[in-house]
């Protein structure tokens, strides 16, 4: 890793990014150097993303100057800044549905495959296939319809289409969260090669452990500002957190206690299901008991938390809430089941509704009277949610797609503790979501246990799910492989082993 | 958000204002207190006997100090009130009506022209479709209207004689002058045109009466398909005939079809592209199959555009509170006959092209059949006026008289 | 579980009402005050648009008739209002059944031809019977059964919701080409009954008013009205949500169809008949009508009842003003399609707007 000017890839200075009366970066002086996995972290609206959405091209800062390799930059579009050199993977799935891997990895770049206006689809399955190859990325080729891929490897394609044009800056934006293990270590060969090439990363997540393994050097920003650079010897958990949020937030961050506690009785019982590739999958969550499952993306866990609701037919076998057999997710709502789902743009919010519309909606028939909902039962009902999740939003009128991650994914859960369910299952509750937000969120967990609330809790972070269960299930191959009880002893180490 | 309120603010603004230069057409003087609007409802803007009518209007208008927009009116029977009903609070005191509605939406024009001192007039309608009696809420319906003051009467598309047999005659003397001995029939819904029942039914007499005498019997082939007269009943939902009828003609060796009423265009299409050599026989009042007579259409028949004249006249009397001395005591006397031009050579084409608008070149008021001077001479208060003038005068455009 | 949960349903306590209301106006201008107008304004673009367009062209027409024709040809006359009124008495009851329909992204192509089917039967019936409630009786029944068709093709047979309103269409078209044949006239009159009643100005008034404020409540403070935006907005979402998609959808699709048998009723009583041809057009007047007044294609919360409501006034008023200017039919046509489009494209949303499911 070089030091000094000559190192120095991207500047920006005295970058202003408004929106409205909303100020998202105040005046931001930063500097990238080749070489450097430069990890950028902070809360939710901190300005990380906007930082470097800004340099790749994803929209103009208001005020404020840029410098690529020396010389003025200044994007107008994403395109023109990834034919520069600089690429950003975004949070969001970027995928073109119903066409091919080629098409996707090529889209925008037909031409290059075209002679008298055809385009040779033979000739760009090729040059995927090779891309694929170069990646060590197997499974599927160029070929192949994307709508077969998971969400995880779709992410995977974006990544290569933003390698392929060999860029000295790559931005990763949250992306871990949303790709499998494999996928991960994959993405981490690349950082690690771009850095070794004399190129720069910058790695934005709120994964703390992630960023302080995998970068060299972390910028922490808080309220539109950067707060401090450190270096890797300089990375502390403690000290790092404390800038993100301006306080000491303490040691508790998941539960204190590392007894494994339930109640008696059982609040969701699957009994034998069989669903698809599960085969006979047991498991009772007793009341007052956090039950974690974890494995790969692919093993079975999220299709479990999908039966438990009732989003998913069994084929045989019963999921049982009080006895009653849960069909269908109005059926599991109607018997005190929740469930926030990992797919949050898609299943747990409407972007195109208001946040008061979000929270109330599974709560409808609840609440209603000869049909009839009372304005003032919703009003008191979703303020008592924005209340106690702190859900920054000018109103509850304000539309969901407007929040950030963060609360956005507080609005998911508000929507089951306004539904007062009994019973919620939660699917990688915590996805995308910064450390602050993530300590109240576990507070509240927690909170839901000690209130009697039964809770699954399947996740794709080991250090959540051995923070957070009373009993850990660790799945493979649509089976449950292992299973732990709560232990101050329990290290990832113990898990992994039973997950690959 | 500023930007597009002013945007959408200009553009409404602009449309408006386009809305507005285009209306340039419309009448904007009303510095003449006299000028009787009128309103004339018809079923296309396009064609030969509109543009012979409205050329004809516009030569009128200001001697007659008159002033007429047109306005589309189909079978939809809620639109035409509505439209009406527009015109009417638009200040329009009388509507000519090409297009006859049901009974009950006739009575609901009348009371709205009532309610706006205005009236109603028919042109080229026998009010068939008003005056179907089918029960006796219709009946009290045509009874006020044929008590109204606000209804003017009538002039029909050809003869005004609803037994038909004068249309069926016409058809089977154009025909039996030929070698065609092969034929299927054709009509209009009944509702529509009761006449064509009788039309049908006199030719079918006909036809026995000549293969009782004859060698050459005709033969009348049934399309499948068709009503219980057998004759192919051709709705107005119906574009053209059914290319498979077409050819189901060719197939049973079929030389001519004998159509009543408005049907030349929907045969003619078809005709041509699969069955060139069926020639049409037809009689109705129908426009633009000029060009295929007489090769496919073999006869024409049109009652001429001058016959505006009646209802245009018994409006302005009537707005302008004009009556003739021999002013018909009986709501049914004001329904008259106009008459058909029957064409069926080329020779009476010619001829017509110079002596009546509908066939003349431009449709050009020069060969009008009627002059300023004369029809002005007509309107009531002028000297030597009457009604029977103004109906004898409609009735002296006959084929003999026009095509000498 | 259930409605024994620990809510307070609150009932309305009528004796706080006037402390409630003393309270509201202090602190009324404080709140217009500190409100944040320009994001309001912001979210409720479109709207305001259609609303705005609306009020233009009212103030245009107070003008432009004199201006065209002469000062005896004016708007705000009673004669002028009171046809305004009748010429969108049908539409606006059939836009605010529509509304329904469009709010969970649906779309009916077959309203008038449905119209014309139970307009007809209605007729049929009174006629046969003399009794008006039997008549009532038996097209709502019909409509209900239209609607469980059109929820259930949505729901079970997996084809885009437009496609069940096809099928009836074909159904309903083929059913009054029939009816209409069958009795050889192009129309069939009341013959025992008179619907004029119902053709008085405050009568229509009145019952457009009550049917707004029922669309308005049932759209905003229902169940199923807050379950058909969810389902607008987002289907999947909506059903993870709880929303039974099939009991939306009938509810929504019975509602239409209430307001249909409404709309059939007071189209006879206009001439205390009904002609085979009369409302061939509704469906895309519908569709036009409510686009013009701000409601998206893909429903959803950005759908409102003042979209239909604006949307109708303005089309029926485009109608009257522009023939009170004395514009010809072809140019009627053409200034109302520019105007549509100009609409269209202002209040047009961005990406994701897809057409109706």
């Amino acid at each position: 890793m070089q030091t000094g000017d000559e190192s120095l890839i991207f500047k920006a200075s005295h970058m202003h990014k408004a929106f409205g009366p909303t100020i998202a970066l105040k005046d931001v002086d930063f500097e990238l150097h080749r070489g450097e996995i430069r990890g950028l972290i902070g809360e939710n609206g901190s300005g990380k993303s906007t930082i470097m959405s800004i340099a790749s091209g994803m929209q103009p800062a208001t005020s404020g100057e840029m410098f690529y390799k020396g010389q003025p930059w200044a994007p107008k579009t994403m395109l023109e800044a990834q034919n520069g050199g600089i690429a950003m993977i975004l949070q969001e799935s970027n995928t073109i549905p119903g066409v091919t891997v080629a098409e996707n990895l090529y889209a925008g770049r037909e031409k290059e495959f075209a002679k008298f206006g055809f385009i040779s689809m033979r000739k760009m399955y090729k040059a995927a296939d090779e891309v694929l190859a170069k990646f060590n990325i197997t499974g599927f080729k160029g070929s192949t319809k994307i709508n077969t891929l998971s969400f995880e490897t779709r992410k995977l394609i974006e990544i290569i289409r933003a390698m392929e044009k060999d860029p000295d800056i790559l931005v990763v934006d949250e992306t871990t969260t949303a790709l499998s293990f494999d996928g991960r270590e994959i993405l981490y060969k690349i950082i690690n090669d771009m850095a070794a090439n004399n190129k720069a990363v910058v790695f934005i997540s709120h994964d703390l452990d992630e960023i302080m393994d995998k970068c060299t050097h972390v910028t922490v920003l808080r309220d539109g500002e950067i707060i401090d650079t450190l270096e890797k010897s300089q990375f502390e958990k403690k000290k790092i957190s404390s800038l993100m949020v301006g306080r000491d937030i303490g040691d508790a961050y998941y539960r204190e206690d590392f007894t494994p506690s339930s109640q008696e009785e059982v609040g969701l019982e699957f009994k034998d299901v069989c669903s698809g590739p599960i085969k006979d999958f047991n498991l009772k969550v007793h009341k007052g008991e956090i039950v974690g499952i974890g494995g790969l993306s692919d093993c079975g866990m999220h299709l479990i938390g999908q039966i438990g609701f009732g989003a998913r037919k069994v084929s045989s076998g019963e999921v049982l809430r009080g006895g009653t057999h849960i069909t269908s997710p109005s059926k599991a709502i109607k018997h005190g089941v929740g469930y926030v789902s990992k797919n949050r743009d898609t299943e747990a919010l409407i972007l195109e509704a208001p946040i008061k519309a979000n929270i109330l909606l599974p709560s409808l028939s609840l609440i209603s009277k000869f049909s009839f909902i009372s304005p003032k039962t919703e009003n008191d009902m979703v303020n008592a949610e924005i209340k106690r999740y702190s859900i920054k939003a000018p109103s509850s009128k304000t539309y969901v797609s407007k929040l950030s991650g963060g609360n956005k994914q507080k609005v998911s859960f508000a929507k089951w503790t306004a539904a007062k369910s009994d019973v919620i299952i939660m699917d990688c509750p915590t996805r995308g979501v910064d450390v602050a937000v993530k300590q109240a969120m576990y507070k509240i967990i927690n909170d839901m246990k000690n209130a009697g609330k039964a809770i699954l809790l399947i996740s794709e972070e080991m250090t959540e799910l051995i923070g957070m269960s009373d009993r850990l299930l660790v799945m493979k191959d649509f089976k449950v492989n292992k299973e732990f009880m709560r232990s101050p002893d329990l290290k990832e180490t113990d898990i992994i082993e039973y997950m690959l | 958000m500023k930007k597009i309120a002013k945007r959408a603010l200009c553009a409404l603004l602009a449309c408006t204002t386009i809305a507005g230069a285009g209306v340039g057409l419309a009448a904007c003087d009303d510095s003449n207190n006299e000028t009787v609007q009128l309103v004339i409802g018809v079923q296309q803007t396009t064609g030969n006997n509109y543009n012979s009518m409205c050329n004809l209007l516009d030569a009128l208008k200001e001697e007659l100090n008159f002033d007429y927009t047109t306005v589309l009116v189909d079978r939809n029977a809620d639109a035409a009130l509505s439209t009406y009903q527009n015109q009417l609070i638009a200040g329009a005191q009388g509507i000519i009506t090409m297009v006859d509605v049901d009974a009950s939406t006739t009575r609901a024009i009348i009371e709205d022209c009532e309610e706006y001192g205005a009236y109603y007039a028919g042109y080229m309608t026998d009010f068939a479709n008003t005056f179907a009696n089918n029960d006796s809420a219709q009946a009290a319906n045509v009874e006020y209207i044929m008590n109204s003051d606000a209804m003017l009467g009538a002039v029909t598309d050809g003869d005004i004689v609803r037994d038909g047999g004068t249309r069926g005659e016409f058809l089977f003397d154009a025909i039996v002058e030929t070698d065609s001995r092969v034929v299927t029939l054709a009509r209009a819904p009944l509702y529509a045109y009761p006449v064509a029942a009788t039309a049908i039914a006199r030719f079918k007499e006909l036809v026995e009466e000549y293969n009782a005498t004859h060698d050459d019997d005709f033969t009348i082939v049934e399309s499948v398909g068709a009503a219980d007269d057998g004759a192919l009943e051709i709705g107005f939902s119906m574009q053209n005939v059914p290319d498979a009828t077409v050819q189901q003609w060719a197939r049973d060796g079929v030389e001519a079809v004998i159509a009543v009423n408005s049907l030349g265009k929907k045969i003619l299409t078809n005709v041509q592209t699969s069955a060139p050599d069926i020639d049409i026989y037809q009689i109705g009042w129908d426009d633009n199959i000029i060009s295929a007579f007489p090769d496919t259409i073999k006869t024409l028949c049109q009652t001429p555009a001058e016959t505006i004249i009646y209802p245009l006249i018994r409006v302005l009397n009537a707005v302008r509170g004009n009556t003739y001395d021999d002013e018909p005591a009986e709501k049914e006397d004001t329904l008259i006959s106009g008459q058909y031009i029957y064409l069926t050579s080329a020779e009476d084409l010619e001829k017509a092209r110079t002596s009546c608008m509908n066939f003349a070149e431009g449709n050009s008021v020069e060969y009008s059949l009627i002059s300023v001077e004369e029809v002005k001479s007509l309107l009531a208060g002028e000297e030597g006026a009457s009604f029977q003038k103004l109906v004898d005068t409609i009735s002296s455009w006959t084929s003999e008289n026009v095509l000498g | 579980m259930g409605k024994e949960k620990n809510y307070e349903k609150k009932g309305i306590n009528f004796k706080e009402f006037p402390q409630k209301a003393k309270t509201f106006f202090k602190e009324l201008p404080g709140k217009i005050k500190t409100f944040n107008w320009k994001e309001w304004a912001k979210d409720n673009i479109f709207s305001l648009v259609a609303i705005g367009g609306f009020i233009v062209l009212l103030i245009v027409f107070s003008f432009l008739p004199q201006l065209m024709r002469g000062s005896r040809v004016t708007f705000w006359r009673p004669a002028v209002l009171s046809a305004y009124i009748e010429q969108a008495t049908v539409y606006l009851i059939l836009a605010l059944g529509a509304c329904f329909v469009y709010l969970m992204g649906s779309m009916d192509i077959s309203v008038g031809y449905q119209v014309a089917v139970f307009a007809t039967i209605f007729i049929v019936i009174v006629n046969a019977t003399g009794s008006i409630f039997l008549a009532l009786l038996t097209i709502v029944l019909l409509g209900l059964i239209c609607a469980v068709f059109n929820a259930f093709v949505g729901a079970y047979v997996k084809l885009p919701t437009v496609m069940s309103s096809v099928i009836l269409m074909q159904l309903f078209s083929g059913l009054t080409t029939y009816l209409y044949a069958d009795s050889g006239f192009s129309s069939r009159p009341l013959t025992n009954v008179s619907l004029s009643v119902l053709n008085q100005t405050w009568v229509r008034i009145l019952v457009l008013i009550a049917l707004a404020c029922v669309a308005f409540y049932l759209t905003n403070y229902t169940v199923v009205g807050k379950r058909a935006k969810a389902v607008g907005s987002n289907k999947l979402a909506a059903q993870m949500a709880g929303a039974d998609l099939l009991k939306t959808r009938v509810l929504c699709y019975g509602a239409f169809a209430l307001f249909l048998c409404v709309a059939a009723v007071f189209s006879i009583a206009r001439k205390d008949s009904f002609g085979e041809a009369d409302s061939v057009s509704y469906q895309m007047d519908i569709m036009i009508m409510l686009l013009m007044g701000g409601m998206p294609l893909s429903g959803g919360y950005k759908g409102r009842v003042l979209n239909t409501v604006v949307g109708t006034l303005t089309y029926v008023l485009l109608n009257v003003g522009l023939s009170l200017c004395g514009v010809s039919a072809e140019y009627v046509f053409l200034v109302r399609s520019v105007i549509f489009i100009v609409i269209v494209c202002l209040t047009c949303r961005k990406p994701g707007l897809l057409l109706p499911r």
